[in-house]
């Protein structure tokens, strides 16, 4: 907890608060719009959301764990603190805060996401509000796949000094997250923003002769979520080796 | 002699480059150990290394009785301030953020920061950015996290780096102070001969990564060779008589003898007819030996 708490008070004055929420504003005016298009107290409206929320963060959630990773890391490059940090405390203690601190300031996001969607859904007086299993789904799948990118991004902004790398390895993410939607779904797997859409449980077909999607929600998709834990816990393990390896 | 830091062939190789060549330093508990040595000598890579910042190719080190290991570091270090080449400083912060920092990991209470300020006359700088602090602020902040709680041993590299003269003297004293004051041991770098003459009372002195002198520094001047030279009405007829040699500037060079050869000369000159216009006593100071030492410029 120290740790962590060492993390945020580092943090201070690097407006990582004014970034989520420019970002989850950019994500809630699409919705908004989406919103708009399907008409007040349209059917599908809470479905709609829920399908076009992981669209959306698989460029800007990629985007803003990408900047979160950095941050977190370029504090102490900045400060040419890593010296007097690995002095006082274990690799391990000072990685893992800062993952955990990144991923609390994603969940943030995630969570004013949540409630923005509530309340443009209320707004549209969509009807049919969905389950608190399917909130949880959604912020789950959210929440999961940014760890995928603070990991990744996070190992990058550690290893190199010049955050130019993290941050262009990022913004590739993030437009990568955009068109990964396209691909074939074992294509979609390899890309690591790809997950926000591949892990929810809310499906669409179009067709059937009709222009209206038709959604459906499926089981919560397990082997995605072991890939990307997977992805993840190696993009971890790979920083912690290479950095704890590295002399100060 | 008991040593609160003391190595053993500590090697350190990069690649083909022999860093640091088997060590054996040996800094006494309660000294100010003056680490003397040319730039890219190897003083911060084994400083580094008794951090356990960086790993040792060979030879092992033993701080404060405990040998250090990649796995005890961190209970070695609790006891070990050091500031090591540049200040760890976080420019968006103020000093007493910065502090709060090592504060925290170090368990101290909240007194330490305003303490640490003050000893190093920061306690002025109030809601200040680190960004706004000259050169020689920031290395006092450096020095003040490097004395939060009073730890028993502090290693300080070139502390005196961006400091104006004021500032030096100042920490100069400040460091000279700390073993009677706060009762640790001080190890500090330099490459600056008269720095550590003014503040040490122990020298090693580092070349090409091995240790050439060791020892406390009254016994490094006292290793400093001694003679007289002088001028006389006829300086070729003196030289020639006391078989002594002529310097540069056309003085008479003799090595110097107790005081009652010293009147012997002077009586012998006078019988010859010669005057002695003037005689004076001289000595190689530190920079000499250094330069013997070391076979390098006295400062580099």
């Amino acid at each position: 907890m120290r740790s962590l708490a060492l993390e945020f008070a580092k943090l201070r004055r690097k407006h990582v608060l004014l970034i989520v929420l420019a970002l989850v504003a950019a994500v809630l005016a699409w919705l908004f719009a989406d919103a708009h298009g399907e008409g007040r107290g349209g059917a599908t409206g809470w479905h709609s959301l829920f399908f076009a929320a992981p669209i959306m963060n698989s460029v800007f959630l990629s985007l803003l764990s990408t900047v979160v990773a950095s941050r977190v890391a370029d504090v102490d490059h900045e400060a040419n603190a890593w010296k007097q940090l690995l002095c006082l405390q274990g690799t391990g203690s000072l990685l893992g805060a800062k993952l955990v601190c990144a991923m609390l300031v994603v969940a943030l996001a995630v969570a004013l996401e949540l409630v923005g969607i509530i309340v443009i859904g209320r707004m549209w007086e969509f009807v049919d509000l969905p389950t608190v299993g399917s909130w949880a789904s959604l912020a789950l799948s959210q929440l999961v796949a940014s760890l995928c990118a603070v990991s990744i991004i996070g190992a990058i902004a550690l290893l190199w000094e010049n955050q130019f790398v993290a941050v262009a390895s990022g913004l590739t993410l993030s437009l990568a997250g955009l068109f990964s939607s396209f691909l074939p779904t074992a294509l979609q797997r390899l890309v690591p923003s790809g997950y926000y859409t591949l892990l929810t449980t809310m499906q669409v077909v179009w067709g059937n002769g009709s222009s209206a999607p038709v959604f459906h929600e499926i089981a919560l998709p397990l082997l995605d979520y072991a890939l990307v834990a997977a992805f993840s816990a190696a993009a971890c393990a790979y920083a912690y080796k290479k950095f704890s390896r590295r002399e100060a | 002699m008991n040593c609160c830091i003391q190595t053993d062939g500590l090697t350190k190789t990069y690649g083909d480059t022999e860093v640091v060549s088997s060590l054996d330093l040996a800094v006494p508990c309660g000294s100010v150990y003056g680490f003397l040595g040319p730039n890219g000598a190897g003083k911060t890579t084994t400083m580094k290394m008794l951090l356990g910042l960086v790993h040792p190719t060979a030879g092992t080190a033993t701080v404060l009785g405990t040998l250090v290991t990649p796995r005890n570091r961190l209970q070695v270090n609790a006891h070990v301030g050091s500031l090591i080449e540049s200040p760890s400083c976080y420019p968006h912060l103020t000093a007493r953020e910065n502090l709060e920092v090592v504060r925290s990991l170090r368990g101290l209470p909240k007194s330490s920061i305003d303490e640490a300020l003050a000893t190093v006359r920061l306690d002025h700088t109030g809601s200040k950015p680190v960004r706004a602090f000259s050169l020689g602020m920031r290395q006092r902040l450096g020095l003040a996290a490097a004395l939060m709680g009073n730890p028993e041993l502090l290693l300080l590299d070139e502390p005196t780096n961006g400091l104006d003269p004021a500032g030096i003297q100042e920490i100069r004293e400040l460091i000279r102070s700390l073993p009677a004051e706060r009762g640790c041991t001080v190890l500090v770098s330099s490459h600056l001969l008269s720095e550590i003459d003014q503040m040490s009372d122990h020298v090693g002195i580092i070349s090409h990564g091995q240790m050439v002198w060791q020892g406390p520094l009254s016994a490094l001047h006292a290793q400093a060779r001694h003679w007289l030279e002088l001028h006389t009405t006829d300086d070729d007829r003196a030289a020639q008589l006391l078989k002594a040699s002529r310097t540069d500037e056309g003085w008479v060079r003799v090595r110097v003898r107790d005081d009652e050869s010293v009147a012997r000369m002077t009586l012998g000159l006078a019988r010859e007819g010669i005057g002695v216009v003037r005689l004076e006593e001289r000595h190689e100071d530190l920079e000499d030996l250094f330069l013997a030492l070391t076979g390098t410029e006295a400062s580099l």
